[in-house]
């Protein structure tokens, strides 16, 4: 949940942590160890989304929450109604619907005595796809610009009976990012216009495999844990983003247009096991916001991907959602995220920032083919 | 804007997230829902995947036989045709990758039994139907160049071509014995049933089994242990035969 406009009045409450969140912080582990040793081909998502962002649509360029205005649009930075933005760390889990029971089983003094065979995975991978990971991040932003760190590590196993060969596979994709950020912006040359730029350093690695569950040698090659480590040998690259945002203030509307240009001339990747070259991408974006001293309802659509760099299909590329802020500690956000319905909520303690989000992620770039039902929780801690 | 706006639009968001929670379109779907989002057109191979996906064989078999048809130089699409085929023939493609580890059995007949549709139920011309599709998986990945079906080849569809070609040709020569073990008529096995084999059929049971083997692959040990104690018997092919599988 953004504050950026309105400088609002915060309640402290206590809230006690919900025992689903502490059953899969406690799979969390687990879901850690399947990364490190398989990890997927990058897709068009961002390399870093903040959950109540991707609640509202992922229609972040207009307005971002907290780390994620740095990476969704520097230029955000300067209209946060006062010097400070942002300093704290966050921590959200991700995990598709369809995992949350098998999740739940693995842990100990579940049912099934928290062991699960190999086979038991296998079986529940054939039955539904299997998605999980972390993101993290830790920065200090204010309305000039600022630094941060993150991280982001994603597993996804989908097992086809008739996979692309034919015969029974599982395809195990991954991502594991890790990477810095020192952004600076300004109200230049004019009040309603903002610039501002993100440099990224970026430690990466997308491994992919497939295995064909008829053909023993592949078993066997996998079965080897130093030639699953070196699929994870990771790639690193330098590179800046520039975004604007005209932003016209009301005294109850606000319009905002942005322009956002993602990997200016693109981005390298040297080393490792050969990351493919981000390209350069430019995303637009508009909203308008409505709003007292204190509620807020901000509507925003975005075009990414306008020059189709990546030939994005139209339902990825448009990104719309709404966020309604209430009271300054409550939030709800609702959009279409890959097409798909999004949904979520925040809860602003002051220090302590409570998210949840469901969205439907479609892995391929063909409406239906491959999608995942996502929940994500969020726990951010910071002011 | 006074806090009445807020409290509908918060209503209408509550709305619009219990009702969209429910049900999978998307924006993008064909044809167009919307006039806001340009709807995505799939791909040949897109309708193919998701046909699979969904354990749509028919329509699988249709939309990959057209796509050979107009792309025969395409040679990734001819396994998945040929296990299209096997799939229909009721060959469970699941339970055979569960077992690739134990597949050497000293008989063809009990390492490929637990992943071959059963005759029972079946009157002996559909069964008979399944053999043939059987034989069109085999005759699928036949069609294949050799380069693309060779085990040295680094390409994984070629790799897997072989696989493919090994375990059908396994299943196709057991489904072929088994109909001769078999009585349609009270739905039970019975060896009697050996004496409609006809020299012709042990021929070409004989044929399949031998290339089963000189193929290797998963089952390519057992179909040679198979011939094996076939050819021990010392006799007639067709007889052999018989007497193998009445033992």
């Amino acid at each position: 949940m953004s504050r950026t406009d309105t400088s609002l009045v915060k309640t402290a409450r206590k809230n006690p942590i919900e025992s689903a969140t502490l059953a899969l912080a406690l799979a969390l582990p687990i879901f850690s160890n399947l990364v490190a040793t398989t990890v997927s081909a990058r897709d068009l998502s961002p390399i870093y989304e903040e959950t109540f962002d991707i609640a509202a649509g992922g229609a972040s360029l207009t307005r971002a929450s907290r780390y994620g205005a740095a990476l969704a649009n520097p230029a955000l930075l300067p209209f946060s109604g006062s010097f400070h933005r942002w300093l704290g760390s966050e921590f959200s889990l991700h995990i598709n619907t369809e995992s949350v029971s098998y999740a739940k089983s693995m842990l100990p003094g579940a049912s099934s005595g928290g062991a699960s065979s190999d086979s038991g995975f296998v079986d529940h991978v054939f039955e539904s796809p299997f998605l999980a990971g972390t993101q993290t991040s830790f920065a200090y932003l204010n309305s000039y610009g600022g630094i941060g760190f993150f991280s982001k590590f994603e597993v996804d196993l989908e097992a086809q009976e008739y996979g692309p060969t034919g015969m029974p596979t599982i395809i195990l994709k991954g991502k594991s990012y890790t990477g810095a950020t020192v952004s600076a912006a300004g109200r230049i040359p004019f009040m309603p216009l903002s610039l501002g730029v993100t440099g990224k350093y970026l430690n990466m690695s997308e491994p992919s495999i497939e295995v064909d569950l008829a053909d023993p040698a592949a078993i066997s090659q996998y079965s080897d844990p130093s030639a699953l480590s070196a699929l994870v040998n990771p790639s690193t690259g330098t590179g800046f983003d520039l975004g604007a945002l005209v932003f016209i203030q009301g005294p109850n509307l606000d319009w905002r247009w942005a322009l956002k240009i993602d990997d200016v001339g693109g981005t390298s990747f040297s080393g490792g096991d050969a990351v493919d070259d981000f390209k350069q991408v430019v995303s637009t974006g508009a909203s308008v916001t409505f709003h007292t001293g204190k509620d807020a309802i901000h509507i925003a659509v975005d075009q990414r991907d306008v020059q189709k760099a990546y030939d994005t299909p139209a339902f990825k590329s448009t990104r719309a959602g709404v966020k309604v802020l209430l009271r300054g500690y409550v939030g709800i956000a609702a959009g279409y995220y890959d097409g798909y319905p999004s949904y979520g909520a925040e809860l602003d303690l002051i220090f302590l920032k409570l998210g949840l989000a469901s969205y439907r992620r479609e892995q391929s770039n063909s409406p239906g083919l491959s999608s995942r039902n996502v929940y994500i929780m969020n726990l951010a801690t910071g002011f | 804007m006074n806090l009445r706006y807020i409290k509908i639009s918060t209503s209408f968001l509550c709305v619009w997230i219990a009702a969209s929670s429910c049900g999978t379109s998307n924006l993008g779907d064909c044809p167009a829902s919307n006039a806001l989002v340009k709807c995505s057109e799939l791909s040949a191979d897109d309708q193919i995947r998701k046909a699979l996906n969904d354990q749509d064989l028919t329509a699988a078999q249709v939309l990959l036989e057209a796509a050979i048809t107009e792309e025969p130089d395409n040679y990734e699409r001819y396994p998945l045709l040929a296990a299209v085929y096997a799939g229909l023939a009721g060959f469970d493609l699941l339970a055979i990758a569960s077992s690739t580890s134990s597949g050497g059995g000293s008989s063809i007949m009990a390492a490929m039994d637990a992943f071959l549709p059963t005759p029972a139920g079946l009157t002996r011309a559909e069964y008979s139907a399944k053999i043939d599709l059987m034989g069109q998986a085999i005759a699928t990945i036949q069609a294949l160049p050799a380069e693309y079906r060779a085990t040295s080849d680094t390409d994984k569809y070629a790799a897997s071509a072989v696989q493919q070609l090994g375990i059908f040709q396994a299943a196709q020569a057991t489904m072929y014995m088994k109909m001769f073990t078999f009585n349609f008529d009270t739905g039970l096995p019975d060896a009697t049933q050996l004496s409609n084999m006809s020299d012709a059929d042990a021929a070409a049971i004989l044929a399949i089994l031998t290339s089963a083997a000189a193929g290797g692959g998963v089952f390519g040990e057992t179909a040679a242990a198979t011939l094996a104690s076939i050819s021990a018997g010392g006799g007639s092919v067709r007889d052999n035969l018989a007497n193998f599988l009445s033992s």
